[in-house]
This record gives C-alpha cells, sequence and structure tokens, in this order.
C-alpha cells in the first residue's frame, strides 16, 4: 500500500520576523543536529560550510577537522596570523630570517603555535628549489614549541646543518622522536660540530625511532640523556659494522630497555643471526614486547650502502 | 492492535498502534515509566514539543516504516552515504523547509533514529554541491565575515584535515 504524502503548512514557529532582518531557519536547531548533518558531507563540502558563518566554522573546526600547518617562507605571513590550534605544524624549507623578538620573548611569538607533533622534512618535490630550513629557525621553532608531544626529523631535514643554536632545551612532554638521515648527508653529519652546552631534555619520551648510518658519534651528544629513559618503542638502524657492536649509542640504549612494547632493529648482518645483545634483550623485554622488526641488510665485501644484494625482513607477532 | 493516543501541543489527539509508537525511543521509555499495558488504550501521552500537522506527518511515516528491520550499528569509519534515500523518503520529504525543520527537531525530540537519519541525509544534500553564498541563501544565513577574515578562512582551508 503506498501511503499518500500530505502538504503541512508550518505552524510552529515564526521563522520571519517583519523587515528584512530575517533570522536563519537553522537557529532553532540544536547543535548537536548540525553535527549530524554535517557528518554527511564530505571534507571538501565542509570546508564550503566553514566559510557561511562565524558559528559553522566553529562547529566544523571543533568537531571535524584538525589542523595540519605546513610552515615555509610563502605560507609563514598566514601561519603567523592565524589564530589556529593546530594539531601538526610541518616545517619546510623555511629560511626567512625571524624577527629577534620572536625568538626572545617566547610566550608572545605569534610561532609559538603549540602544535602536537612537529615535523622537520626537507623540501618537497614541487618545490625543486626547497631545501632544508634553516638552523635557526629549527632552534627557533623548537624553543617556541617546547610542548610538542612528538618531534620528527624526516629524511635529510638536517641535512647542510651544522649544528643548532640550542643551549639547555627542556621538552617536558615529548614522548615521540624520530631522526631519520641518510646517505646523502654522511658527509654533512660528519662535521657536524656539537657545542658541549648542546644539551636537550625529554624526560617523557617513551618512543625513540632513530636511523642514522654513520657519523652517530655526533648524535650520541645529542642523545645522551636518553640512556635513563625507559622506552615503550625503539627503532634504530645498525649499518656500519664497526659500530656494532661492542658499543655504540643505539646498544647502550637499548641495554638499558627492559619495558619495550615495539622493537625494530635494521642492521647489516651477514650471517643471518641475532647479535647476542639483541637476543638478550629481547629476552629481557619479553614481558611487554608485543612486535618485533627485523630487518637485515646484506652487502656485496666493501660495497656502498645503496648497493643491497638482499634484504631480509622479518615481523614477529609476539 | 492495541492503540496509544498521543496528544500534540495544540490538543490533537492521535491513535496510534503500540508497535508504531514504539518506534519512538522517547515514548517507549514514557510508556515503560508509566508501566502501561497494551490493553491499556485510554492512556494519553502529552506531547508538548510537538504540534499536530508534524506529529501527522511522523506518525505517517513510521507507520510506512513500522516492518524495516532495525538500523545497522554506526560504524564511523565508514563513509557515510547520502544518496541512499529511499524514493518514498524522497517523495515524502518533499515539503516546505520549515516544514522538514520542523519534522528534524521532532525526530529528535521523539528518538526516532530512522526518521533523524534520512531527514538530516536530506539537508545534507541540499547543502552539497553549493557555495558558501548560496548555502547563506538557502538558508537564510547573515554573512558574519568581514572580507579579511573570508580570506583567512579561505587559506586555513588548505591546512584542513578530518578528524
Amino acid at each position: 500500500m503506498r501511503s499518500t504524502v500530505s502538504t503541512v503548512t508550518p505552524t510552529s514557529l515564526p521563522y520571519k520576523l517583519n523587515n528584512e532582518d530575517t533570522i536563519s531557519i537553522l537557529d532553532n536547531l540544536p547543535i548537536e543536529i548540525i553535527v549530524v548533518i554535517f557528518n554527511y558531507l564530505p571534507k571538501s563540502t565542509k570546508q564550503t560550510c566553514r566559510q557561511v558563518c562565524e558559528e559553522w566554522r566553529q562547529i566544523i573546526d571543533r568537531h571535524f577537522v584538525k589542523f595540519v600547518g605546513i610552515l615555509n617562507d610563502r605560507t609563514y605571513e598566514y601561519i603567523r596570523a592565524s589564530k589556529k590550534q593546530f594539531e601538526t605544524i610541518i616545517v619546510n624549507s623555511f629560511h626567512r630570517a625571524l624577527p629577534v623578538q620572536e625568538a626572545r620573548s617566547t610566550f608572545r611569538s605569534k610561532l609559538a603555535l603549540s602544535p602536537r607533533n612537529l615535523i622537520f622534512t626537507y623540501g618537497s618535490l614541487e618545490d625543486s628549489s626547497a631545501g632544508t630550513t634553516s638552523a635557526n629557525n629549527v632552534a627557533t621553532m623548537l624553543k617556541l614549541n617546547r610542548k610538542v608531544t612528538s618531534l620528527r626529523f624526516r629524511l635529510n631535514a638536517l641535512k647542510g646543518i651544522s649544528y643548532l643554536p640550542i643551549h639547555n632545551l627542556l621538552l617536558p612532554n615529548l614522548t615521540k622522536l624520530e631522526i631519520t638521515v641518510n646517505r646523502e648527508m654522511m658527509s654533512t653529519l660528519v662535521s657536524v660540530e656539537m657545542r658541549n652546552d648542546y644539551y636537550l631534555f625529554f624526560p617523557l619520551l617513551s618512543a625513540l625511532n632513530v636511523s642514522v648510518p654513520i657519523g652517530q658519534e655526533h648524535l650520541d651528544s645529542l642523545l645522551l640523556d636518553l640512556l635513563p629513559l625507559k622506552l615503550k618503542e625503539f627503532s634504530y638502524l645498525f649499518k656500519r659494522p664497526e659500530c656494532y657492536p661492542p658499543y655504540n649509542l643505539g646498544t647502550h640504549i637499548l641495554s638499558n630497555q627492559n619495558q619495550l612494547n615495539k622493537l625494530k632493529i635494521e642492521e647489516r648482518n651477514d650471517n643471518g643471526l641475532l647479535h647476542p645483545i639483541i637476543f638478550r634483550a629481547i629476552e629481557r623485554n619479553s614481558p611487554t614486547l608485543r612486535q618485533l622488526f627485523w630487518r637485515v641488510f646484506r652487502f656485496a665485501d666493501n660495497a656502498p650502502f645503496t648497493e643491497i644484494t638482499s634484504v631480509f625482513v622479518q615481523t614477529l607477532k609476539l | 492492535m492495541p492503540v496509544v493516543r498521543l496528544q500534540s501541543v495544540d490538543g490533537e489527539v492521535f491513535p496510534v498502534d503500540v508497535e508504531i509508537a514504539r518506534m519512538s525511543f522517547a515514548i517507549r521509555n514514557m510508556l515503560d515509566d508509566l508501566g502501561v499495558q497494551d490493553n491499556d488504550a485510554e492512556e494519553v501521552i502529552p506531547l508538548p514539543n510537538v504540534t499536530g500537522p508534524i506529529l501527522r506527518k511522523v506518525i505517517e511515516w513510521c507507520t510506512h516504516h513500522k516492518d524495516d528491520p532495525p538500523p545497522p550499528e554506526e560504524d564511523d569509519t565508514r563513509e557515510k552515504r547520502t544518496d541512499d534515500i529511499p524514493a518514498w523518503d524522497q517523495e515524502f520529504l518533499r515539503v516546505d523547509q520549515a516544514v522538514l525543520f520542523d519534522i528534524i527537531l521532532a525526530a529528535n525530540y521523539l528518538d526516532i533514529k530512522g526518521l533523524l537519519d534520512v531527514t538530516c541525509k536530506t539537508v545534507a544534500n541540499m547543502i552539497k554541491g553549493k557555495t558558501p553564498e548560496e548555502i547563506r541563501k538557502l538558508f537564510n544565513i547573515k554573512n558574519d565575515f568581514t572580507p579579511a577574515e573570508e580570506e583567512q578562512i579561505r587559506k586555513e582551508n588548505e591546512w584542513c584535515e578530518e578528524k
């Protein structure tokens, strides 16, 4: 049976006032219903809705979007002018010299954006002239945004940086640190001159992912304060046989761990056996360890790193 | 079939099959709280937030959908579709905008999930594909941004990612 559709005229509320000062029909809807409606919209339409009026902008910003800002020389003014709470700031080829007070009066700076995630990257593909962010700006962004919980230096993000002008910087909330470099910047890293007074502190760090093929003696000074930390997640790239073992930063940090959930080992290894240090670490962490990732690179004799002859990947769910 | 009597804010009384009335979780709870028995046909349930014409529409929708299977559990990861409104519902909701919004409010108050979903989808479809200015015109919304704010918000859209 098909019901007929009745016609109705609205009787409940006066939607129009007398003069041109009309009120919107949506003013009667509770916000939770507007949220349900917006929930049916694709991202592009949500962006359109942000532009309709202040109330809609607030609803969308609160319930549906997070902000990922890409900071570079071109976007600098917009990022500074924004009142947005950024979830993530990606710093990418940012060279513009910042005004002096930008670095000094930290709490008033408009680049104190308090993102949860701060990521430094090497220039993107679309901009071939882009390179790494200047050392001064890396340092400034770190100083102004000390409350980050996750800090990542993506591939080559530290390229060409000889030292960071930072003294005794405390990152009290940092739980995840990731540093990735590759062969291209080996020579740069070897020439890095770390100052003696160069310290970073991150007492809450629980996840550390480091990939440094060589020259890590320089990074060692940067990461020295990590030694007493009890990590939940650790990944490290052991590349050169002479760095591994008996002693390097990776093995040192690893030998201090007994609460790891996730361990990722990448190493040069020609016999396919776990090194005793790693084996013991797995045993020691076995009560909490849930994921073990072990990746082995095999080289032809004396071949450079790029000429990997075989890669063995193993992921164990424990 | 046992019947309950629903009374709108303007005093109109609608006798409705209990099974149909119970599609509203609000009425279901009231019936359960009142301990109303199936044969207690004289009970009148006042609905102070719904007018007679709107209540008639709501009952019409519930009657048509009384044999629908219960709606599936929400799966938030799935893309929300709006192109799956049944033809009967599309025809049923071809009403004055103010009526549509009154039905939404009634569905919300009476807690009728299926009706709330289909009406909100209908509004979402009205919004899709329009410019901000067209949306303002559609719903009679005042643009309260300055040109500088509009520019900044457009710029911010580049940074938006879905939560």
